[in-house]
């Protein structure tokens, strides 16, 4: 049997005491809705930022809608992957193993609240250090860590083949997502954009786009998703209910888009400048912040004065480009009539693939908080025993309820201004772009959860972006930004891992 | 998310409303030389010379902004071109300013004629060019496709048929210019041949920019 393990073990029998129980509850609870929070702070945006910025939703209402959709897709969706987090990595044996020697419970339980803190502390370094890290990537390299050092001279304890496949799941995931994006915005291509009467064309297609959206939105959700609530349909009963409210949407949408129309040149939303200028004058103004901070004497005074003309400047180019109210202001104001028409219908379906995107962010993204958690709470109401199956009952809908609400606190309270800042930025991402690169990503997504796997939507997004690229739909894409994910990877995962078993000893060495 | 680069394709279009704008005043400046309005000519002289550098300074903030790792609708390397090719619209328009400095110049009554014609011509095939890149937006728009592109294809071709006439003027400016060179100064005949050779350059930079976009379409 395993050596380092035995190094651990035998060194306090019995189990935790009533104050002991307490404190690991408190740092459990504290790390995990850390995580939630900061997944509702960080990574929201990537759903809400393209509607907000393409004058769709205001940034309230893509607050509340974000809400929602995240919540529900956490609470009714976001067990399978937890379970993943949970206990996913472990082989049977290995559970068996924790659970028939004295101290196994307790291990695993320094474990998970080891990798809770270890993802979030790394999180707090990253962010404070502008790297993008993927919560995903931290939490799993953290768990990986924690069963590497317990079964360190028993390496076949840990389910490798699980962990390729999740690791393998963070390449296919951004290809498959980039795959999907593709396909679709060629189809709108061909079925839209190419066509003499956009507008109309667009009018046709978007009934069964809204179809398709409610159909996968809730096949996943019926299909298995409601358990917590009692219901539990089979794949036929839910494709059939998922077919029933994809017409009835499909349908209700059909007056909605009749009421669109063309609006001829309207030189008021034009813009006065060059966007290049606004866009540059509010770097200037930044930099001369930053360089009068730096100098001294008559130097600053003399880039104080500069800042602050340029400051003028900016303010009166950015009014000047302010479209006058009631009218949206966004990427798709310039083109035709016809195209901007066309871009407008867009605008209601890209609310649609936010929402979708939301939810399946909710879906995935909640186990990085609540499955360590789950794991924390599940062995601590077992006096110590691991289970393999599911955490079922009520438990786990109030972590999941938990996670919910910590994704919609961290929204609240910081995600907003990453949204505002995204939305905020002239990106050449027009509804229609927008609405092929959410809903390819949101497929990818949903699939990955209902197969159980971890993976990193901020990643999936950008390889949904990087598929309309493909399809010659975007102005220009930062290719670096695809050496920066694969860096990210290489730095989280072995840090996660080093931070947690840093975290493991602390927690030995307290309780 | 650094994700999306700054599109190049508004500050292209910026860059060739600055060498649509310095083609234009070719004929007033020239013709300031020929009615002999110096105060005038300076004018235009300076207002060319100052576009041309606007325009130098937009083409090299496109370029700044497109490293190797800028991915882009078209080929990168084609946009490059398009961008060199627009680029001599500006300076062969200041070349023209330029030589019309060097030496007090005359032109004999009958050659007015043939030259504004050609100058009419040269300007007509520029400024198609120009409304061409102006639909740079839209092309991106539609993603190079459908009938934005078919619309853009259509202007190409009549870039390319308005050169051949522009051409054609070019031809007959030339030999009108020798036909009289028993009345004009040997020196005047070397200048306005150089003028006019000038003129069709500007013409032939237009047809080849139709013929870069052409490929950036079928791509």
């Amino acid at each position: 049997m395993s050596d380092t393990l035995s190094l651990f073990l035998g060194q306090s029998g019995g189990f935790f005491s009533e104050t002991q129980v307490w404190w690991i509850y408190v740092i459990a609870l504290c790390g995990g809705f850390y995580m939630a929070w900061s997944i509702g702070a960080n990574d929201v945006a990537n759903a809400m930022g393209t509607s907000v910025g393409s004058g769709a939703l205001t940034l309230r209402n893509a607050i509340i809608v974000a809400a929602i959709f995240e919540f529900a897709g956490a609470f009714l969706v976001g067990s399978h992957v937890s379970e993943t987090v949970r206990k996913g990595i472990f082989s049977d044996e290995a559970i068996k193993f924790l659970n028939d020697s004295d101290d196994g419970g307790r291990l695993y339980i320094y474990g998970m609240m080891g990798a809770l803190l270890a993802a979030a502390t790394w999180l707090l370094t990253a962010t404070y250090f502008g790297l993008p890290v993927s919560t995903t990537h931290s939490i799993v390299g953290s768990v990986v860590g924690f069963g590497m050092l317990i079964f360190w001279d028993d390496l076949s304890m840990i389910h490798w083949d699980k962990v390729g496949n999740i690791v393998l799941s963070w390449v296919v995931s951004p290809v498959l997502a980039g795959g999907f994006s593709f396909l679709v915005f060629i189809a709108i291509q061909r079925l839209v954009l190419h066509k003499k009467d956009m507008v109309n064309s667009a009018k046709r297609m978007a009934p069964f786009l809204v179809f398709l959206v409610f159909l996968i939105i809730s096949l996943v959700t019926l299909y298995k998703g409601l358990k917590p609530l009692k219901l539990d349909w089979t794949f036929s009963q839910a494709l059939l209910g998922a077919t029933g409210i994809g017409i009835v949407s499909a349908l209700i949408s059909i007056p909605l888009l009749n009421r669109i129309t063309v609006e001829e040149d309207d030189p008021e939303t034009a813009h006065a400048q060059n966007p290049v200028i606004g866009e540059d004058l509010a770097r200037m103004k930044t930099k001369f912040k930053k360089l009068s901070m730096l100098a001294t004497g008559e130097v600053e005074g003399k880039l104080e004065s500069l800042g602050a003309r340029i400051e003028e400047l900016s303010a009166e180019v950015e009014e000047q480009d302010q479209p006058p109210a009631g009218k949206t202001e966004g990427a798709g104001a310039w083109g035709t009539p016809q195209m901007r028409a066309t871009e407008k219908i867009f605008v209601y379906l890209q609310i649609l693939s936010a929402c979708t995107v939301a939810f399946a962010h909710g879906a995935n993204d909640v186990a990085n908080a609540v499955g360590p958690l789950m794991g924390v709470v599940g062995a601590l109401q077992r006096e110590g025993e691991i289970v393999s199956e599911a955490l079922s009952g009520r438990w786990s809908l109030y972590i999941l309820g938990l996670g919910g609400l910590g994704i919609v606190i961290g929204l609240a309270t910081w995600g907003y201004k990453v949204i505002e800042t995204i939305g905020k930025k002239i990106t050449e991402l027009t509804p229609t772009r927008g609405f092929s690169a959410e809903f390819g990503a949101a497929i990818t997504i949903l699939v990955a959860s209902r197969l159980s796997l971890p993976i990193s939507t901020t990643h999936t997004l950008v390889g949904a972006v990087l598929g309309v690229g493909l399809a010659r739909g975007i102005g220009a894409l930062n290719l670096r930004v695809v050496r920066d994910i694969v860096v990210s990877w290489v730095v989280t995962l072995p840090a996660g891992a080093f931070l947690t078993i840093l975290f493991f000893f602390i927690f030995k060495a307290i309780f | 998310m650094a994700l999306f680069g700054r599109s190049p394709f508004k500050p292209i279009q910026a860059h060739m409303e600055k060498s649509r704008s310095c083609v234009e005043r070719i004929k007033p400046v020239i013709n300031s030389i020929i009615d002999n309005e110096p105060a005038e000519f300076d004018r235009l002289f300076k207002e060319i010379s100052d576009l041309e550098s606007e325009a130098d300074v937009i083409k090299n903030d496109i370029r700044s902004h497109l490293p190797k790792s800028i991915f882009l609708p078209i080929d990168r390397r084609d946009l490059l071109e398009i961008l060199d090719i627009q680029e001599e619209l500006p300076d062969t328009a200041q070349d023209i300013a330029i030589l019309l400095t060097l030496r007090p110049l005359k032109l004999p009554a009958d050659m007015k004629e043939p030259l504004n014609n050609l100058i009419d011509e040269v300007a007509k095939v520029c400024n198609q060019a120009a409304d061409m890149v102006q639909e740079f937006d839209e092309l991106v728009e539609t993603s190079f496709g459908g009938q934005e592109a078919k619309k853009v294809l259509a202007m190409i071709e009549q870039i390319n048929t308005d050169e051949t006439v522009a051409d054609g003027t070019e031809r007959a400016a030339a030999k009108k210019l020798f036909d009289l060179e028993k009345e004009v100064e040997v020196l005047d005949v070397i200048m306005w041949s150089r003028i006019i050779n000038k003129l069709g350059d500007l013409a032939d930079s237009a047809e080849r920019m139709a013929n870069r976009l052409r490929l950036m379409i079928a791509k």
